[in-house]
């Protein structure tokens, strides 16, 4: 019971929903943080201006942006590969699960190249 | 608040909750009596009294030094006490909620000190922000507030231990004190010196000293010190001394003034001298009592 109690407090604690920008600008300024791992440049050719790019690629630069060509719960879904080991915003992630994500996740990486999945 | 001071306070209330003891439930069962007997105590030199015994127109006073002996009988019997109390796990229980409740009452009420604004730094793996300080607050002290429950419960239903332990335990049932071991005191005895009397000492013999009423002019009779030590002056021995001061006040002059020439004032106050007088049998008194009544009669 106590448990229970516990981990019911521990939900209460959910802050507000994040806005779809600062989602999708979250998973940008972890796939940039430096040093980035090789899969990124492989798969997103971004340069040497990882998130500029990205965010202009796919719009999430802009305060008003919400997921249309890719669901939010898919990339929310995706994004606990760059999670895992790397909790906080500017952890670096693992090189291993960046190449899990751009495996198991192709049409976030659609979405990141700047086409419709 | 900073969260130094927060954690200062959390841990006061922890301590001050757990430093607090239920005291046990005591009760105490008389059992049989096992044996009386009687104990003496001996304090040894206590004191010197006086004993005074009067033939007009002198007085004997008999100094002796004492023991006070102390008797009391003492009763031992069983005595049997049954200490109840809470089970360890039922008070850590109990101290566990009240900790719960106070600090949860004490975050609700320090939740107006913490920032409503959302930690919009990081998102979770739901894609919520963390949330605002004082909802967090809030949260836990309901939680902290809501534990404290079963605490008390566990607390309340946890169980109870007795100990109970048999000795053998003893009471002072009756006690005498009296004066014992009397022997005559030795060196100087002083009385009391009324008000502009010189100090005066007489060296005892034997312990007594033998004063004639010419002697006992200007002092207290009714304190005595013996080696600068103040003597015990009992009630029958007051009795006799204040009897022989009015003897003296009464029969002190020679010779004694004829009735006929004295103030009715006069002979009432030594009629009542003559009436304190009596009790030591004093011949000269009746005598002069019966003068002075038949003055006052005449008049």
């Amino acid at each position: 019971m106590a448990a229970a109690w516990l981990a019911m407090a521990s939900e209460s604690c959910v802050g507000p929903a994040a806005p779809d920008a600062a989602v999708c600008r979250d998973v940008v300024h972890r796939l940039c943080l430096s040093p980035r791992c090789p899969s990124v440049e492989e798969q997103l050719s971004v340069g040497d201006e990882c998130e500029d790019v990205l965010l202009g690629r796919t719009g999430c630069g802009d305060d008003s942006f919400t997921f249309e060509t890719i669901a939010r719960d898919r990339v929310l879904e995706c994004r606990l590969f760059l999670l895992r080991g790397a909790p906080g915003s500017d952890d670096r992630p693992q090189c291993l699960f960046v190449d899990d994500l751009f495996t198991a996740c192709e049409d976030l990486t659609l979405f990141l190249k700047g086409s419709p999945p | 608040m900073k969260p130094s001071l927060c954690r200062a306070l959390v841990t006061l209330v922890i301590l001050a909750v757990g430093c607090a003891t239920t005291p046990p439930k005591v009760e105490v069962i008389r059992g049989p009596t096992i044996r009386e007997k009687q104990r003496e105590n001996v304090e040894a030199n206590a004191g010197t009294v006086v004993e005074a015994r009067a033939s007009w127109p002198e007085v004997e006073l008999a100094f002796s030094r004492f023991d006070l002996c102390t008797q009391e009988n003492v009763r031992f019997f069983i005595r049997e006490t049954l200490i109840g109390e809470d089970s360890p796990v039922a008070q850590a229980a109990t101290k566990l909620g009240w900790t719960e409740l106070l600090v949860g009452a004490g975050l609700f009420v320090a939740q107006g000190l913490f920032s409503t604004v959302p930690d919009t730094s990081r998102i979770d793996s739901s894609g919520h922000y963390v949330a605002a300080p004082r909802q967090q607050v809030r949260v836990w002290s309901f939680t902290l507030m809501g534990l404290a429950v079963p605490s008390f419960v566990v607390g309340a239903f946890g169980g109870e231990g007795q100990v109970r332990r048999i000795e053998k335990a003893s009471e002072v049932t009756g006690r005498t004190v009296s004066r014992c071991h009397l022997e005559p005191a030795s060196g100087w005895a002083e009385p009391g010196n009324a008000e502009g009397a010189p100090p005066t000492r007489w060296e005892l013999g034997d312990g007594k000293l033998v004063l004639s009423a010419s002697e006992l002019g200007g002092f207290d009779l009714e304190k005595w010190t013996v080696e600068g030590r103040q003597a015990t002056v009992p009630e029958e021995t007051l009795a006799v001394l204040r009897a022989f001061a009015a003897c003296r006040a009464l029969l002190g002059q020679s010779p004694l003034a004829e009735p006929g020439k004295l103030e009715t004032a006069r002979i009432q106050e030594e009629l009542v001298l003559a009436e304190r007088c009596l009790p030591l049998g004093v011949g000269e008194a009746a005598l002069r009592k019966a003068a002075l009544e038949s003055e006052l009669e005449g008049r």
